[in-house]
């Protein structure tokens, strides 16, 4: 199955997701090659429609966008299911997952198509941090800066990407990675959305 | 690895200024602000080294800041893994130059390494570089400074052929077809790197090579990028921003392992998905050669690969008493928007020029 995935960095948050997606969907995922990167949610959300353009001419038919939520939670909601999106979309601080489901046009959602907004809270290395088993002071959630998590899972210097990816696909590639992930809100929220896709 | 230097008085550097280092570290400032005279420190501890600090001083009238700061003294210390350097040279000719190795409380002076109670400023410096001479333990103290490598790229130099088949890379990249061809014939590691990483970040190109061509009695060398279809292209028809990424790998390669590489605006003609190309073959060479970089900079892009890392950022601004550095984390109102937006948004919107 190929699947686009727009994120900020392929070769690191587009492996871990490729892998995530092959192991949710317990099948073969490749994720599509281009040189578009969607730098955070305000470029996911500016560019949704033109990247979805592009892999549809392509023949995808399956869009993730992966953005962190960078500490959104302390100024901004996490996703709940009654959010209105068109009043979160309208707020800067608004919920990121309906920020970006807003973003997707309506001709991706008429059902030949699929779609998923993937936003750990508050980043990937939340996840991956989680899974590593590291000591949190409180629940992970509450950790907020991007960076603080970053130089937690990374270590500083901060290493060059591949070697990020291989330290991020370590802790994906275990045998409970997902049993342990299904943990965090964040991850069970953008699993669920899958469900659509099989 | 350098983890601070503190300049006095050193061109527009006025009253002390301490610049926090990290394994690459960005520097952000209005023309003029003084990020290049911080990029010359490694000129000058080089020039000093090769000549002596008084010709150098005589030579260069703007070396010292104007009006004098502070006591008037010229002072030049930096501080890092291998220990710490200090050196001062008082408006009245009187000048210390000491040494402290990490670990150790007390600081040895030049005088005392070298048995001699006259030094030159900065003549310790050229001591220690001398084989055989007392204070080895001191050496690695110096070395980054004294074995630094500029980079300040120009498109002319890089175009240009190359009539020196020993030349080393220039600074401005001149004489890259004599290193390619060197390295094609005698330096197989390198040239391979050199390969690799210009195949790795362009994958169109799959050879990088410096024929000789005879004129005369004189021999030139010129540049060839092949591409995939075997097609080549001399220096002259490669796109811009093709041959300033392969001055840039030249010179990072050529720098060897554990070098300090001084860097101005690596961004020239580089389109801004490969700088964060760039930006990872930096982090790259940090984490395999233990390389360090300093890289003065005016594109929000490349700022934007150190959003993560605000620590690696500092800000410059020219006051009348001179340079002024501060680290973007020492800045709490623009640490609060670093959660909301990204630095090169700040640097584009004219947030890094004032309010420090």
């Amino acid at each position: 199955m190929l699947i686009a995935i727009a994120s900020e960095n392929d070769v690191y948050d587009g492996a871990v997701f490729e892998l995530l997606l092959s192991r949710i969907l317990d099948h073969p995922v490749t994720r599509w090659k281009n040189d578009m990167v969607l730098r955070g949610h305000t470029a996911v959300v500016g560019l949704a429609e033109a990247y979805l353009r592009r892999a549809d001419a392509v023949g995808i038919h399956h869009a993730l966008f992966v953005v962190d939520n960078d500490g959104g939670s302390r100024s901004g909601p996490e996703h709940e299911a009654d959010h209105d999106q068109q009043t979160e979309a309208a707020n800067d601080d608004g919920c990121r997952t309906c920020r970006v489901l807003q973003a997707i046009p309506s001709w991706w959602k008429d059902g030949k198509r699929h779609y998923c907004v993937a936003v750990p809270v508050q980043t990937l290395e939340t996840w991956l941090l989680f899974l590593r088993g590291d000591p949190f002071p409180g629940e992970p959630e509450k950790l907020y800066h991007r960076r603080v998590l970053k130089d937690r899972f990374f270590g500083k210097p901060l290493p060059p990407e591949q070697e990020r990816a291989r330290m991020a696909i370590e802790q994906v590639r275990k045998a409970d990675a997902l049993e342990r992930l299904r943990h965090r809100r964040s991850f069970r929220l953008f699993e669920e959305q899958l469900s659509l896709w099989r | 690895m350098l983890t601070s230097i503190t300049l006095q008085n050193f061109k527009s550097f006025g009253e002390p200024q301490e610049v926090p280092l990290e394994p690459i570290t960005v520097l952000v400032g209005p023309n003029n602000s003084g990020k290049s005279n911080l990029l010359s420190l490694g000129k000058f501890i080089r020039d000093c080294v090769a000549q002596s600090a008084p010709l150098v001083l005589n030579a260069d009238p703007l070396l010292f800041h104007r009006p004098r700061s502070g006591d008037g003294s010229l002072l030049v210390a930096w501080s890092g893994d291998a220990g710490l350097y200090y050196a001062k040279l008082e408006a009245d000719g009187k000048r210390e130059e000491r040494f402290r190795r990490p670990g150790l409380p007390n600081w040895k002076s030049a005088g005392e390494v070298f048995g001699s109670q006259s030094l030159p400023f900065l003549e310790g410096l050229q001591h220690l570089t001398r084989h055989g001479s007392p204070g080895g333990e001191f050496r690695p103290i110096i070395a980054p400074l004294v074995g630094s490598h500029d980079v300040k790229l120009s498109l002319d130099a890089l175009r240009a052929d190359s009539g020196d088949a020993n030349a080393p890379l220039g600074v401005d990249g001149s004489n890259l077809a004599a290193v390619v061809n060197r390295w094609r014939s005698g330096d197989p590691d390198r040239s391979e790197e050199f390969e690799n990483v210009i195949r790795t970040y362009v994958p169109e190109i799959r050879r990088v090579l410096a024929p000789a061509t005879q004129n005369g009695s004189s021999t030139h060398f010129h540049l060839e990028f092949e591409h995939n279809d075997a097609q080549k292209f001399d220096a002259r028809h490669v796109s811009d921003g093709v041959l300033f990424f392969a001055g840039l790998v030249a010179h990072v390669i050529d720098a060897g392992d554990g070098a300090l590489i001084l860097m101005e605006e690596p961004e020239n003609s580089i389109h801004p998905r490969r700088l964060h190309e760039v930006v990872e073959l930096f982090r790259k060479l940090v984490a395999d050669k233990k390389c360090q970089f300093i890289i003065a900079t005016h594109a929000p892009a490349l700022l934007d690969e150190f959003r993560d890392q605000p620590e690696a950022i500092l800000l410059f601004r020219r006051r009348p008493n001179g340079t002024v550095v501060r680290p973007l984390t020492k800045v709490p109102e623009l640490m609060g928007a670093l959660e909301k937006t990204k630095p090169g948004e700040m640097l584009a919107s004219g947030f890094f020029n004032d309010g420090f």
